[in-house]
């Protein structure tokens, strides 16, 4: 503990507060109400409740929509002749000359990543040099 | 003493006794708490009676991985940011018994470090400040009543500490020199 956290945990020593009598019994009988309150006390609160309705809705429409979907077939009448397709015709498979060359970064570019990496890593070390010294 | 939790489980058991005593074992130590960030004593007031009636509704979801102080400190932190928008500086006291944070500190020659540390940071970072060294709590307590990340916890403790050694510093030398030229 250094002398500044010394200083923080004295100063707030003397800082002295009673709650008042008033107070006390303010607090009871707010209680005391919230536990006559019907059925308040919900297992989950209602932020999760909602999450979990909002959820549960936007599975069903996903479920509903993939159902919808997965029925597009078409009803035939009974004389309708079904069509099948017919076999891949095999594609001659030729080589192809890309004529690619690879990317060769111009000097000032090349520079300048290393002086970004270099700036990087100088932060990095800072921020933790910095986080070591406070802890 | 009994643990917090013990006393958790057996308010959720039906024993009102046992929250009883969780509000009589952590309602002077909210208030404080409450007062370094209250406009008025009313504030506070209302600010804790709403932590305890909330702690109580949501009882049935406080999680005993947490430690209770950490869980009620969120509740705290919530209701008093309810009740005022941020940070007042010092310019808009009208009189020192206005503040409830300078009616509660005891006399001495030189100014309370919380004061200055209210009146030169922001709302978060006070209270980062206040939870880790006033009421211990740890980084990771810190960041989880203040449903913050842990980094953020850190590093707003660092800049904090800076800027009121840096505050402390300044003002520190303006009273030498006060000295020097009388």
């Amino acid at each position: 503990m250094d002398e500044f956290e010394r200083r923080l945990r004295a100063d707030a020593e003397r800082i002295h507060v009673e709650t008042p009598d008033t107070l006390y019994k303010r607090v009871d009988a707010a209680i005391e109400a919230a536990r006559a309150e019907p059925q308040h006390r919900s297992r989950l609160p209602i932020r999760l409740w909602r999450t979990v309705l909002i959820g549960g809705a936007a599975a069903m429409l996903v479920v509903a929509l993939m159902d919808w979907r997965s029925t597009d077939t078409a009803i035939l009448p009974p004389d309708a002749t079904v069509r099948t397709v017919p076999e891949a015709v095999p594609v001659e498979q030729t080589e192809f000359d890309l004529q690619a060359q690879p990317v060769v970064l111009t000097e000032p570019l090349e520079e300048e990543l290393e002086r970004l990496k270099s700036d990087l890593q100088k932060a990095r070390e800072g921020v933790a040099e910095d986080l070591r010294g406070s802890f | 003493m009994t643990p917090d939790e013990q006393l958790v489980s057996a308010s959720l058991a039906g024993d009102e006794a046992a929250f009883a005593a969780l509000v009589v074992r952590y309602r002077d130590r909210l208030y404080r708490f409450l007062m370094t960030r209250a406009v008025s004593p009313a504030d506070a007031d209302d600010a804790l009676q709403d932590t305890f009636v909330n702690a109580y509704r949501y009882l049935a979801t406080y999680n005993p991985r947490w430690r209770f102080s950490t869980w009620i400190y969120r509740i705290a932190i919530r209701c008093s940011s309810r009740s005022r928008p941020v940070t007042v500086r010092e310019e808009e006291w009208v009189d020192e018994t206005s503040d409830p944070l300078v009616a509660c500190i005891e006399h001495s020659s030189r100014e309370n470090l919380w004061l200055t540390a209210r009146d030169t940071l922001t709302a978060d970072a006070f209270t980062a400040l206040w939870l880790r060294y006033s009421e211990d709590l740890s980084i990771k307590d810190v960041a989880r009543s203040m449903e913050r990340s842990q980094p953020w916890v850190k590093v707003t403790l660092m800049r904090a500490r800076k800027r009121l050694q840096a505050k402390l510093g300044v003002d520190d030398d303006m009273s030498q020199k006060g000295k020097v030229y009388g």
